[in-house]
């Protein structure tokens, strides 16, 4: 189930709340996991027993780690073991055909293994390092092992953030789990919240998603200049509103229920070098990679040889985490380079530079890399870029000019709500004029948004040919 | 914010999402819609099997957007905030100025060359006069009022090389329909021209089929003239577009004219049961009829002509109903003998082949003509 849906919004948001609220505070937690379940389960019923078996994996290491403190060899086995579990689901059910198709084209004799052509189960790379991380913590430490398996079951499966994220930490939402106030306030930060992410991927993402759509199937060489950039600057605005959004909707969905979850854009796109990008974008993703990668590997403290390694290392992560083929590798691995790069003297440059440089700087080799991104086919994504400097058909084409004139108002908007403009305006707005003017937007973006969610499936059957 | 302010915000929230759900579940569903012209999705029977396959899931998860309540008003709104947003299209439709217009996507060219290639075969093959005909649609005519660089395919191609026929004789009649433009020639909401736009193309066979003297005068006309008011087309449901005029379709109720089609009485050649339905360009021969045969029993009217042809040939029909006997339609989609074959068993004595510039460069059975 999506957010993004009348079936969510007018049905299951309903009941969840209602039904939530209904019941008595100390089963709220069990209430919370069965309406869980049956948002995972709805359309995939059988992949919730994999969640279920991911979730019972490390209560269970959880347990035997607080069990068995003293004999620290054997909890780290149970780390190991633990990480292993989760990896080993995560790479069989996301990277298997993939790695098939690599070894059989490398090694012949390999021809045997078949490519299995599974589903992917929704969520399984959030909910994975979710678990995992939950048993390094409670190794480290850093999180106190959870007796009770419903408490743990409702954090692994809260269906806020269980199919794109935010990825939650439990250290970060443990007390939540074992006593939280609802308060009526947090609800209402919550409606505001959810309303500006379901406006930014029904009204933005959406949207704009559609003059993407026009350039993502064209042949790279009859690209324009004008019509790759076009495209490109497209795409970008629709995977920062249509994730940004989600994250937004499931952070407000989280205050509703009297969760508190962390941040996980803030206004990437005003960033001034790839290293703030990062900071900036996905960051509930960057901070997990670097609290559980790159600072095990040693961080930036063991020299520059190192330091360059675990970036790479991090970065080939992250790039292939987001999905399983090379496009995302080479995705992370120019990231990778940029970052080095900025670490050995970019970035004290960039930092005397005029803010305009950074600027400019940034979303260059931002809009570069998705058009890596965007483009799973490799050759694809490398003629998508040659056509962005004029390897494709001309500077312009007038179709392109078309779309962008008729696109120019919403790119307008896409620009300005990219920046914290909307949010200095917000903070300036006398305290008491606040209300009414969350009060007429709730509104508007609820209005708005369903009627684009109804029109998303308008679907006139027309002979034009008789 | 005070904790009434935040009661408030919460009341707003909770209600608009507790209305919907409750006006969702007690709307009564809908069979079918007329905007769209489809039956909308009904509630899916359940079963656990279709349960665990996701199958049950998705069907109800459509029904639910299908069935939601003032579905059509809901499209509406959103149509106001595209143009709000100042765009110029919804669809492939574009917005220019009063009347709405298709995009003309670029046909295949293989095919295009295919489809002339089967009108000349067709000519060949029977030996019998053969008019051709190819009528481009609106964004052709109205290309100024297109919005500026909008991408659209130049219909010039296709006339030139109709033009270029060498055994079935050409009848250009766009240069006509060009010269009338400023009259209501095209309907603004449909993507078909008008009954009057039909004119100038029966004007134009009728005077290369060496029947000059016969075309029908506009008095002749005035005296059986209908007007249907109210006619919202397929541009206009096709963009979910609000607020444009609707189109009056004009018809000519001859006496005379029986339409025959295989196991059905023979009826008037005007279904008028499509008067108050919103499809109402099918009030010419109930739609497009597989097989159909127009019989003129006025003692004036002689020869067979048999008609291959699109939907645009509907509102011409009539017209040329008047002169000939006989008129024969012959769809090659449904006929399993070869059209030469057709013809020598109608008694046919010319034939006419009319099509809209893009439904004949993409129709597949355009090529069954050179069997």
């Amino acid at each position: 189930m999506v957010f993004s849906s009348i079936l969510f919004l007018f049905l299951y948001l309903p009941l969840t709340l209602g039904i939530y609220y209904i019941t008595p505070r100390r089963w709220r937690n069990l209430a919370l996991l069965v309406l869980n379940l049956i948002f995972y389960g709805w359309g995939e019923p059988i992949y919730v027993l994999i969640m279920i078996f991911s979730i019972l994996v490390d209560y269970s290491h959880g347990l035997l780690i607080a069990r068995h403190r003293e004999n620290d060899r054997f909890c780290r086995k149970v780390v190991a073991s633990s990480v292993i579990i989760n990896l080993g689901l995560l790479v069989f059910f996301k990277y298997y055909d993939f790695i098939v198709t690599n070894l059989r084209a490398i090694f012949p004799a390999l021809s045997f293994l078949e490519p299995l052509g599974l589903g992917l189960p929704i969520g399984i790379s959030f909910y994975t390092f979710q678990t995992m991380s939950y048993t390094i913590d409670v190794y480290r430490g850093d999180a106190r092992a959870q007796k009770d398996i419903v408490s743990f079951s409702t954090f692994v499966t809260l269906f806020p953030q269980l199919i794109a994220g935010p990825i939650v930490k439990y250290k970060d939402v443990d007390d939540q789990l074992r006593e939280r106030r609802e308060s009526v306030e947090q609800f209402a930060q919550g409606v505001q919240t959810f309303v500006c992410g379901l406006g930014k991927k029904v009204l933005l993402a959406n949207n704009i998603g559609a003059l993407w759509e026009v350039y993502k199937t064209m042949d790279p060489s009859s690209l324009s200049v004008l019509g790759a950039w076009l495209g490109i600057v497209a795409f970008a605005f629709q995977i920062y509103f249509d994730f940004s959004g989600y994250s937004d909707m499931a952070i407000g969905l989280g205050r509703m229920l009297g969760f508190e979850f962390k941040i996980n854009f803030d206004y990437p796109y005003i960033s001034r070098s790839i290293t703030e990008f990062w900071r900036r974008w996905h960051i509930s993703l960057s901070s997990w990679f670097r609290e559980y990668v790159y600072i095990p590997l040693g961080g930036n403290r063991k020299g520059l040889l190192k330091t360059y390694r675990n970036i790479f290392v991090v970065w080939m992560l992250t790039g292939i985490w987001h999905g399983a083929s090379w496009n995302y590798v080479c995705w992370g691995l120019f990231f990778a380079v940029l970052l080095m790069v900025e670490k050995a003297f970019l970035l004290s440059i960039l930092k005397k530079a005029p803010a305009a440089l950074g600027h400019i700087y940034t979303l260059f080799l931002v809009l570069i890399s998705w058009a890596l991104f965007a483009n799973e086919d490799i050759s694809r994504a490398f003629g998508y870029i040659g056509a962005m400097f004029g390897g494709g058909n001309g500077l312009w084409d007038s179709a392109s000019l078309y779309r962008l004139c008729s696109y120019l108002p919403l790119l307008l908007i896409l620009v300005l709500a990219s920046m914290p403009l909307g949010k200095k305006l917000w903070l300036r707005l006398k305290p008491s004029h606040r209300w009414g003017a969350a009060m007429v937007l709730c509104f508007l973006g609820l209005l708005l948004s369903t009627a684009y969610l109804v029109d998303a499936s308008y679907n006139p059957f027309l002979y034009f040919r008789f | 914010m005070s904790k009434k302010q935040s009661i408030a915000l919460c009341g707003l929230f909770v209600l608009f999402i507790l209305v919907c759900a409750v006006l969702n579940l007690c709307w009564p569903d809908r069979e079918f819609s007329p905007m769209e012209n489809r039956t909308l999705a009904q509630r899916p029977d359940f079963s656990w099997k279709g349960l665990f396959s996701g199958e049950w899931t998705q069907d109800f998860e459509t029904y639910l957007t299908d069935q939601f309540p003032l579905r059509d008003t809901w499209v509406g709104m959103k149509y106001i905030c595209e143009r709000a947003m100042l765009k110029q299209e919804n669809n492939g439709i574009y917005f220019a100025g009063d009347r709405l217009i298709a995009r003309f996507d670029p046909p295949d060219e293989t095919r295009v060359e295919q489809n002339f290639t089967a009108v000349d075969a067709l000519a060949q093959n029977t030996g019998l006069p053969t008019r051709f005909m190819l009528v481009p649609t609106s964004a052709y005519i109205y290309q100024d009022e297109l919005p500026a660089n909008a991408p659209s395919y130049d219909q010039q191609q296709l006339l030139d090389r109709a033009a270029a026929l060498q055994q079935a004789e050409n009848i250009p009649v766009h240069q006509a329909l060009l010269d009338a433009r400023e009259e209501y020639i095209y309907y603004r909401t449909d993507h078909h021209w008008t009954t009057k736009g039909a004119y100038l193309a029966y004007e134009a066979y009728m005077k290369a089929a060496g029947r000059e003297d016969e075309i029908l005068t506009q008095e002749e006309l005035e005296a059986v003239k209908q007007e249907t008011p109210d006619f919202y087309g397929t541009l206009y449901s096709q963009a979910g577009a609000r607020f444009y005029e609707p189109d009056t379709i004009t018809w000519y109720d001859f006496p005379g004219l029986t339409m025959e089609q295989p196991d059905k009485e023979p009826s008037s050649i005007y279904d008028r049961s499509y008067l108050d339905q919103k499809d109402k360009y099918s009030l010419f021969f109930g739609g497009n009829p597989p097989a159909l045969t127009i019989r003129n029993e006025n003692p004036e009217a002689h020869g067979t002509l048999l008609v291959v042809k699109d939907s645009f040939a509907n509102s011409l029909l009539p017209y040329l109903a008047e002169s000939y006997e006989e008129i024969h339609v012959f769809d090659p989609r449904y006929n399993r003998i070869p059209i030469s074959e057709y013809a020598t068993q109608c008694g046919a004595d010319e034939i006419l082949v009319l099509y809209q510039t893009g439904n004949f460069a993409e129709d597949v059975n355009v090529g069954l003509l050179s069997r």
